[in-house]
C-alpha cells in the first residue's frame, strides 16, 4: 500500500495536475458567464413563391366521369406539364389527407387524382414527394385514405411530418405574422403543387385550395379558427403554388370537413387546374353551390392582392368534357 | 488551528442566516444574498452542462474549487454552512467514548457512493434533466431556510423532512450526508484528490495511537495516510496528536499514499447507468403543460427554466406576499420543488421583481419594474390569465352583488369588466384576457372560500409568446 515519498518527479507532476485543474475550473466560469442570459428566438423563415414566371392567370376546368384522365386533361389544357414541370425538378405535393378516412367518405383527396398527378410529374422527369400534417395520425391518414399506394404506385414518395421539419415560418399579415410550419419539405422543394378537394366546412362555409394550405402549419393552429378567414387569406400569402389541383372528383356535401358515411358524398366528376389560388377557390365554391360571395375569405384575399375571383379575367380560362 | 476553524465555522453560519434575513423587501438592497449558492460549482456546472450558461455570481464556485485544487477540500470543514450543523447535530447524536468515536470515524468504502451520485446527476444534466439542486447542499438549505421562515407556506413539509433526514442520518455516523451522499463534498473531492498539499503522517515520531482517527469528521484515515479526496482539512487531528507526527505539507516522507476516490469500474459504470436512468425517467414525464404551473414574472421559457432553475426557493424567501412555493405536482417529476405561484397563499405584486433579483442562476432572468409593466417595449409580461368560474361566482350563480375581483384588479384599464344583463341590477365580472397579467389579485381577494370563483392558470402566458386566443396587432385598440 505505501508508496515511496515524493521526488522531484511526482513533485512537478501533481504540481501540473492542480495548475491544471484550478485553470479549467476558472476557464469553465470563464467560458461560460452569462454566455446566454436569455435564449434567443428563432429567427423566423420565409417561403418563396413556386410559381413559374409567366404562367400567372391560367385556370382550366375540366368535366367527367374516367377520374384518371381528368388531371391530364386540365393540365394539356393550360398548356401542358412540361410548362410548369422540368425535367430534375423536386416536386412536393401537398393533398387534403387531414383525416383517417377510407377515399369513398370524400373527406381526402381521392387516390386516383393523386395517382394521376404523380405520374404526370414523374414523366415529365420529376422527382415527387408528398406530405401533409394532418388532424389524426399522419401515417395512418395516408395508408387509409389510399394516397401512400396510389403515390408509391406512380413512382412517389409520402414525406411523413416529423419535429425536426418544422420551422418558425413568415406566414402572412392579417392574423399571423410567423407561425410554426412543415418547412423543410417547402425547402427542398422546387415546385410546389396543392392537391385539395372539395368540402363543406363547418366554420368557414368551404375547404378548398387556400384552406388546405392549413396542412402544413404546425404549433396551436386550432387558435386559427378565431379568425379563419383572415387566417386563410394569410395562407395565400404564405405560400405562392405552382399549380393548384382541386380535386371535385366527389363532393363533401354535408357533415364537412370531416364526413363520416358515404351520404354524405356526392359526385362531382369535376378537376380545375390553376394558377390562381382565388380563382379556383371562387369556381370550386360554385360545385358546392356557394357563390364565392358566400366565402369571405376569397374577398380578403382578392384585396391584398392574391387573385381574382372572376374567371373571366383569367388569360386561359377552359371548361373541357373529358372522356364519356 | 482547530479554534480557527471553528471561528470560521460560526462566522459562515452567522453569514448564512444574516444573508437569509436580508432576503426579504426592504432588506435587499443590491447585497448578492446567494452568496453560498453561488459558493457551489456543483450548481455552476449543473446549469453550465444543462443549459451552457453559467449566471450572475455563481463564477465564486468556480474559484474555490481552483482554490481546492491547489489546497485541498477545505470548503466542507471551514465554509459549509450544512457541514457546521452536522458537526453540531454529530456531537449531539454520537457518543463520546474514544473508543466508539475510532470506529465512528474510520474510513468505509461505501463513501464512494457520492462520486457515484456526482456522476448520475451530472450525466443527466447534460442530458437536459437538470436535478442538481435536490441534493446541492447549498441549495438544499436555503431552500430549507425558506421554508421555516414562511410560516404556512404550502407544499414546504417534504423540503424540510428532506433536512431532518439529512439531520437525523448522523445517527448512524457523524457527517453521514457528508461521508456518503453530498454530491457537492464530492466535486470539491475529486478536485482535491489532485493538490499537491495533504496532511501527512511522519513515521519515526508516530506511536500509531489512534487519537488522530477519534476526531477524524471526514472519515478520512489520517492513520495511515490521509485520503484526500475525503480530508475536510479540519485540522484536528494535526492539533490532537501527541506526538506533533501528522503536518499539511507538500508530501516529500515515506509513508504516504495518494489514494483513490474508491470508486471502481463497476461503481463507474453503475453511476452512468444511473444517469441514464434518471434522464429516461424525467423525459418520459409528460406532464410540462400543467395549468397551475404558474411561474414568476421573467421566468424564462419552461425547458429553459427547468435547465437552470436549482430549486433553492430563494425566490419563495424573499417573495413579499409568500405567493411562491415549491411546486409538488404543478411542474411534472422534474420540477418538483421549482417554484410555482400559489393565489391561495398570496398574488404577484404589480410593482415587485424582488424574485428575479435573487435567482442566482437567470432560471428567472433579471427584469425591472418597467419591463414588467410593459412600458419599456412591448407587451407587460403576463404569467397567466385569470378565468370566471360562473358556476361559483357570487354575481352570477346567486345573483349577489360583489366584484371584489373588479375592484381590485391593479392594471389600467382593468382587466374585468362589469356587464349588466338586462333587468338585473347586478354587475357581473368577465375578464379581458387581453388586457389580464395573471397576477392573481383577484383570486386571491375572492370571497368564495378555498376554491375561489375567479382563478388563475398559466394559459397566455408571455415567455411562451402568448396565449389561446389568436393575437391580433389591434387587439388592444379595440378592447379599449
Amino acid at each position: 500500500m505505501t508508496e515511496p515519498g515524493m521526488n522531484r518527479k511526482t513533485f512537478l507532476k501533481q504540481c501540473g495536475l492542480s495548475a491544471a485543474a484550478a485553470t479549467c475550473s476558472l476557464g469553465l466560469a470563464a467560458v461560460f458567464h452569462n454566455r446566454r442570459p436569455v435564449p434567443e428566438p428563432e429567427e423566423a423563415v420565409s417561403v418563396g413563391s413556386f410559381l413559374v414566371p409567366g404562367t400567372e392567370r391560367l385556370m382550366a376546368v375540366v368535366q367527367g366521369t374516367d377520374h384518371s384522365v381528368l388531371v391530364r386533361a386540365a393540365v394539356e389544357a393550360i398548356g401542358g406539364i412540361k410548362r410548369f414541370v422540368n425535367p430534375g425538378d423536386r416536386v412536393l405535393l401537398k393533398p387534403n389527407c387531414a383525416f383517417d378516412r377510407p377515399p369513398h367518405l370524400g373527406a381526402t383527396t381521392s387516390p386516383a387524382v393523386m395517382g394521376a398527378l404523380t405520374a404526370l410529374c414523374v414523366e415529365a422527369g420529376a422527382r415527387v414527394r408528398v406530405t401533409d400534417n394532418p388532424i389524426n395520425d399522419p401515417e395512418g391518414c395516408f395508408i387509409k385514405s389510399g394516397l401512400t399506394e396510389a403515390v408509391n404506385r406512380n413512382g412517389g414518395d409520402i414525406w411523413l411530418p416529423s419535429p425536426g421539419l418544422f420551422r418558425t415560418t413568415r406566414t402572412g399579415t392579417l392574423c399571423m405574422t410567423e407561425w410554426e410550419a412543415l418547412y423543410e419539405p417547402l425547402a427542398w422543394a422546387t415546385r410546389v403543387i396543392g392537391v385539395p378537394t372539395v368540402k363543406t366546412h363547418n366554420l368557414c362555409g368551404a375547404t378548398l385550395g387556400l384552406k388546405n394550405w392549413y396542412g402544413l402549419l404546425g404549433g396551436p393552429r386550432n387558435r386559427l379558427h378565431q379568425s379563419i378567414h383572415e387566417a386563410i387569406a394569410d395562407l395565400g400569402q404564405f405560400i405562392r403554388p405552382t399549380l393548384t389541383v382541386l380535386d371535385g372528383t366527389r363532393l363533401l356535401i354535408r357533415n364537412g370537413p370531416t364526413g363520416g358515411s358515404p351520404s354524405d358524398v356526392m359526385p362531382g366528376h369535376t378537376v380545375i387546374v390553376g394558377t390562381d389560388p382565388v380563382a379556383v377557390d371562387a369556381w370550386g365554391a360554385t360545385l358546392l353551390g356557394l357563390s364565392p360571395g358566400d366565402l369571405a375569405y376569397i374577398g380578403l384575399a382578392e384585396s391584398i392582392g392574391l387573385g381574382r375571383a372572376d374567371p373571366d379575367q383569367l388569360s386561359l380560362f377552359r371548361r373541357i368534357e373529358a372522356g364519356s | 488551528m482547530k479554534n480557527l476553524r471553528r471561528i470560521y465555522q460560526v462566522f459562515f453560519v452567522l453569514l448564512f442566516v444574516v444573508l437569509t434575513w436580508l432576503t426579504a423587501q426592504g432588506r435587499l438592497k443590491g447585497y448578492t444574498v446567494t452568496l453560498f449558492l453561488d459558493a457551489s460549482p456543483l450548481n455552476g456546472l449543473g446549469t453550465i452542462l444543462a443549459d451552457g450558461n453559467l449566471a450572475h455570481t455563481m463564477w465564486i464556485g468556480f474559484g474555490l474549487l481552483a482554490l481546492t485544487a491547489v489546497i485541498g477540500r477545505f470548503f466542507c470543514g471551514w465554509i459549509c454552512p450544512l457541514g457546521s450543523l452536522l458537526d453540531a447535530a454529530s456531537w449531539m447524536m454520537r457518543p463520546f467514548r474514544a473508543r466508539d468515536r475510532i470506529r465512528d470515524n474510520a474510513y468505509h468504502h461505501a463513501q464512494a457512493i457520492k462520486y457515484g451520485i456526482l456522476l448520475a446527476l451530472l450525466l443527466a444534466a447534460a442530458g437536459g434533466v437538470m436535478l442538481v439542486g435536490w441534493l446541492d447542499p447549498m441549495a438544499l438549505l436555503t431552500r430549507s431556510a425558506a421554508a421555516l421562515m414562511s410560516p404556512g407556506l404550502r407544499g414546504a413539509w417534504p423540503v424540510l423532512l428532506v433536512l431532518a433526514a439529512v439531520l437525523l442520518l448522523n445517527i448512524i455516523r457523524p457527517r453521514f450526508w457528508c461521508r456518503y451522499l453530498c454530491p457537492l463534498g464530492a466535486l470539491y473531492g475529486v478536485v482535491a484528490r489532485l493538490s499537491p498539499g495533504a496532511i501527512v503522517r511522519r513515521d519515526p515520531t508516530c506511536s500509531a495511537c489512534p487519537t488522530c482517527n477519534r476526531a477524524c469528521p471526514a472519515a478520512s484515515s489520517p492513520d495511515t495516510g490521509t485520503r484526500t479526496a475525503e480530508c475536510f482539512l479540519c485540522w484536528n487531528c494535526i492539533d490532537d496528536c501527541p506526538n506533533q507526527s501528522l503536518r499539511y505539507e507538500i508530501p516529500s516522507s515515506r509513508g504516504f499514499r495518494r489514494d483513490g476516490i474508491g470508486i471502481n469500474r463497476r461503481g463507474f459504470v453503475a453511476a452512468t447507468i444511473g444517469g441514464l436512468a434518471i434522464w429516461t425517467m424525467f423525459r418520459a414525464d409528460g406532464l410540462r403543460g400543467y395549468p397551475m404551473r404558474i411561474r414568476p414574472p421573467g421566468s424564462l421559457p419552461e425547458d429553459a427554466f427547468l435547465d437552470r432553475c436549482i430549486t433553492c426557493g430563494a425566490c419563495m424567501k424573499v417573495c413579499p406576499t409568500h405567493v411562491l412555493r415549491p411546486s409538488l405536482s404543478e411542474s411534472g417529476a422534474a420540477g418538483l420543488w421549482t417554484p410555482v405561484l400559489d393565489m391561495a397563499n398570496g398574488y404577484c405584486e404589480l410593482n415587485c421583481t424582488l424574485c428575479s433579483q435573487v435567482c442566482p442562476t437567470g432560471a428567472i432572468e433579471r427584469i425591472t419594474i418597467a419591463r414588467k409593466r410593459g412600458r419599456e417595449d412591448g407587451e407587460p409580461i403576463k404569467i397567466g390569465t385569470a378565468f370566471v368560474d360562473r358556476n361559483r361566482c357570487l354575481p352570477w350563480s346567486f345573483g349577489r352583488a360583489c366584484l371584489v375581483c373588479q375592484e381590485v384588479c391593479p392594471v389600467s384599464p382593468k382587466a374585468i369588466e362589469t356587464v349588466m344583463e338586462p333587468g338585473s341590477a347586478i354587475g357581473k365580472p368577465v375578464v379581458d384576457p387581453s388586457l389580464c397579467i395573471g397576477c392573481g389579485l383577484c383570486q386571491h381577494e375572492c370571497p368564495v372560500p378555498e376554491l375561489a370563483a375567479i382563478r388563475i392558470t398559466s394559459d397566455g402566458e408571455s415567455r411562451h409568446g402568448g396565449g389561446f386566443y389568436l393575437q391580433t396587432p389591434d387587439r388592444r385598440a379595440a378592447t379599449s
